[in-house]
């Protein structure tokens, strides 16, 4: 019964167990586990080697040395491979393998036993383990190759503030011995400036654990200071009980200066447009702005803060608001110059006259608005005055104008009637006396004259409106010649001889009125002052000046006159040369008026009983 | 009452499905507690111009600020008004497929805007502008 149970046990334990029996190592008992590892049940009494299966012949060859020897012998871990169920492939095992030595009561040797466990889990897990270790390891390697390579120094403090770890670049830096004592020096090197603050805030950090980040001046191997920054994290274990302090310092000198400069650059231009006394002020990208200067707050007496991002707006005439904001909108959509000239209300509520004037930079940082408010007011005002001046002078001379036109015109029509009334006076009377009939010519000569007169005043108004006038390529021969047509009585009542001499510059661009208004006067007044012993000869010519710009010059040999070769002849209304000879004296104030208007000047040379030479520069 | 304006940037660019629970769950709260105004979205631009009571936008205005779905919040207006500009909340936005939007109360397709209230103070309607501006584009400068 005994014999059935333990029979029973060995048969169902959850390890192999079996006997091989004789030098032959034939097969004896096999327990399930076993037959299973050996890939079914054997034949008994058949040599081992025979049925290896997994077996390789180097475990066959050990059984036998162990049955030989008679010493037992444990294969750790050995390694078998399965066939698994049908078809499948062979699976490794792993085996702790016993071979025990049996022997008979005479101590001869009679078989193996061998007991084999399956301990298959326990050796992957094994592997694995050694695996993750190797890992480990490398990644180990390759921490402390970045930690040693990488540019800045990294470090670590334990709870009381001592150097567990310092990367060598800690002593590349420094020029430090490697056995130099970190805690004693690395203050040492800190900057006399920043030593107190750095262990000041370190030792805050680690009291309150958390971490930090500063920057301080480092004595560099050469003797140099240098910015660093450095940064560190608590590592905590418990719960909020840092035991490690873990950091990086790093060479942050160059950003520092660069940050240094661009400050100090800063700080000057905003010195230097808080020293303007223009309101100057910087807008976003999308029209939003962020600074305004000094004088902005001066002038409108609110902060930038009070004015916000569009306040401006706000202190423009009510009128002027919605279209400078709308302006405002579109410039900032397509980047287009904002100009114009606005009312802004100052502190007191007085409004100013201002010029606003925003551009556009793009740089890196993107586009930015870049604005000034000047104040114009005082320009403005006086242009103000200046123009309401301009426009009363301008009304008062056309007023004056149309009073002498109108004047011109009424007397003509009671000059007209008394000189109907004389010529029936005369027709009708009849005088006895010679003294009487001399006082009739002389009623009769200033009738003329005023006739005359009138005539001229005319015509002044007339060429001043006339001065306005388009200009168009002439032709100055038929220009002249036209002239001529209107003078015909006079120039065949004197005989004089008109020679046209305009080859040289046979046209001009000029007004038409203009143009005969000059030439009718000239030549009329070469005609009228002929001299009395002899026939009138006058010229015409037309010429370009060394200048290249065009010249008319009309010559006559009649009276002449006295000039004076010192200044510039001014030729006045109602001025008179030849006080004997009948005219109005407006002819030569009207020549030089529209001659002066055109941008030109006339010259004049002169003897008195020789004649008289007019030079037209039409053009400077 | 108060009026405050802000303008931000989301997180990640919100889609349709986004834009619309936005707008069913600001509706409805902004409804609730008086809030009127209108918010502009565009490419993950946010600009919102909210009015009401101060002990009500004050801290809707806080909770918005700390919302994790946008950041950069920048206030560019925060005062008090004489009376609103809005008569109720709404959003404008360019969604991927309007036709599901048309419909919807409360949204406006940017084209369909009305122009700045002119009760709003200039400078206020200004910032109003350049946010819509910035958000939605220049393209409507005729309706400005």
């Amino acid at each position: 019964m005994r014999e059935q149970q333990l029979q029973h046990i060995l048969r169902h334990m959850p390890a192999g167990i079996g006997t091989l029996l004789g030098p032959e190592l034939r097969i004896g008992f096999l327990n399930e586990a076993m037959r299973n590892l050996l890939g079914g049940a054997l034949p008994a009494d058949e040599p081992l080697a025979v049925h290896a299966g997994p077996l390789t012949p180097d475990l066959l060859e050990v059984m036998q040395q162990v049955y030989l020897a008679g010493r037992p012998y444990v294969a750790k871990a050995y390694p078998l491979l399965l066939s698994g169920p049908a078809q499948a492939e062979p699976n490794r095992h792993y085996f702790d393998l016993t071979l025990e030595p049996l022997h008979d009561e005479k101590e001869q040797p009679l078989g193996l036993l061998v007991f084999a466990v399956d301990v298959t889990t326990q050796e992957e897990a094994r592997q694995r383990a050694h695996e993750l270790a190797l890992e480990t390891r490398r990644l180990d390697a390759r921490l402390r190759v970045l930690t040693e390579t990488a540019p800045l120094i990294t470090f670590s403090l334990n709870a009381d503030g001592q150097f567990e770890y310092v990367s060598p670049q800690w002593y590349y830096f420094t020029g430090q011995p490697p056995t130099a004592d970190l805690n004693v020096i690395w203050p040492l090197l800190i900057h006399p400036d920043d030593r107190l603050r750095v262990l000041y805030q370190s030792e805050a950090a680690r009291t309150t654990g958390v971490g930090w980040n500063y920057e301080y001046r480092l004595r560099r191997h050469d003797g140099q200071y240098c910015w660093m920054l450095s940064q560190a994290l608590p590592e905590l274990h418990a719960p909020n009980k840092p035991v490690f302090w873990h950091g990086a310092v790093t060479e942050v000198h160059d950003q520092r200066e660069l940050a240094e400069a661009l400050r100090r650059g800063e700080a000057e231009l905003r010195f230097l447009a808080d020293s303007i006394p223009q309101l100057i002020w910087t807008a976003s990208t999308i029209g939003f702005i962020e600074y305004y200067n000094k004088h902005t707050a001066e002038y409108t007496g609110r902060s930038g803060q009070e004015l916000g991002p569009t306040g401006w707006i706000a202190l423009l005439a009510p009128a002027e608001q919605a279209a400078a904001a709308r302006r405002w909108v579109q410039c900032v959509a397509t980047g287009q110059e904002f100009e114009g000239l606005y009312q802004m209300r100052r502190h007191d509520g007085q409004y100013r006259w201002h010029i606003i004037r925003a551009r556009q930079l793009t740089d890196s940082n993107g586009p930015r608005w870049f604005g000034a408010c000047t104040d114009v007011d005082d320009q403005h005002r006086l242009r103000e005055v200046l123009q309401t001046q301009y426009d009363e002078l301008a009304r008062t001379n056309r007023d004056l104008d149309t009073f002498v036109y109108t004047a011109s015109h009424d007397l003509k029509q009671p000059l007209f009637n008394l000189r109907g009334l004389f010529d029936e006076l005369r027709r009708t009377a009849t005088f006895h006396d010679s003294e009487q009939a001399a006082l009739l010519t002389m009623v009769d000569e200033a009738l003329s004259q005023l006739d005359g007169t009138l005539q001229e005043l005319a015509a002044t108004v007339q060429d001043q409106r006339e001065l306005a006038a388009p200009t168009e390529e002439l032709d100055l021969r038929s220009v002249t010649e036209e002239v001529l047509l209107g003078l015909r009585a006079q120039v065949q009542e004197s005989q004089a001889t008109i020679d046209l001499d305009i080859a040289a510059a046979p046209t001009l661009l000029y007004g038409r009125a203009n143009l005969r208004s000059v030439l009718h006067n000239l030549i009329s007044n070469a005609i009228k002052f002929a001299h009395p012993e002899r026939a009138s000869h006058v010229v015409v010519r037309s010429l370009v000046a060394d200048s290249g710009q065009p010249v008319l010059v009309v010559q006559d040999n009649g009276l002449g006159m006295r000039v004076n070769a010192e200044t510039e002849p001014m030729f006045h209304t109602f001025e008179r040369q030849h006080p004997r000879i009948a005219g109005a004296g407006v002819g030569l104030y009207l020549v030089q008026r529209i001659i002066n208007s055109r941008g030109g000047h006339l010259s004049v040379s002169s003897a008195p009983q020789r004649g008289t030479t007019f030079t037209v520069h039409w053009f400077e | 009452m108060n009026h405050i304006v802000y303008m931000s940037r989301a997180v990640r660019p919100l889609s349709d499905q986004d834009l619309r629970d936005l707008l069913d769950q600001c509706r409805y709260d902004n409804a609730r507690h008086e809030v009127t105004g209108i918010l502009f979205y565009s490419h993950g631009n946010i600009a919102q111009l909210i009015e009401g009571a101060p002990a009500v936008i004050e801290p809707l205005y806080e909770r918005i600020a700390r919302d994790g779905r946008h950041s950069h919040v920048l206030q560019l207006a925060n005062k008090p008004i004489a009376h609103r500009s809005f008569a109720e909340w709404s959003m404008a936005f360019h969604p991927l497929e309007s036709e599901s939007f048309r419909a919807l109360e409360g949204f406006l397709l940017p084209h369909q805007l009305p122009p700045t209230p002119d009760s709003l103070p200039i400078a206020d309607a200004l910032i109003v502008d350049l946010v819509r501006q910035a958000v939605l584009g220049a393209a409507d400068q005729s309706a400005l």
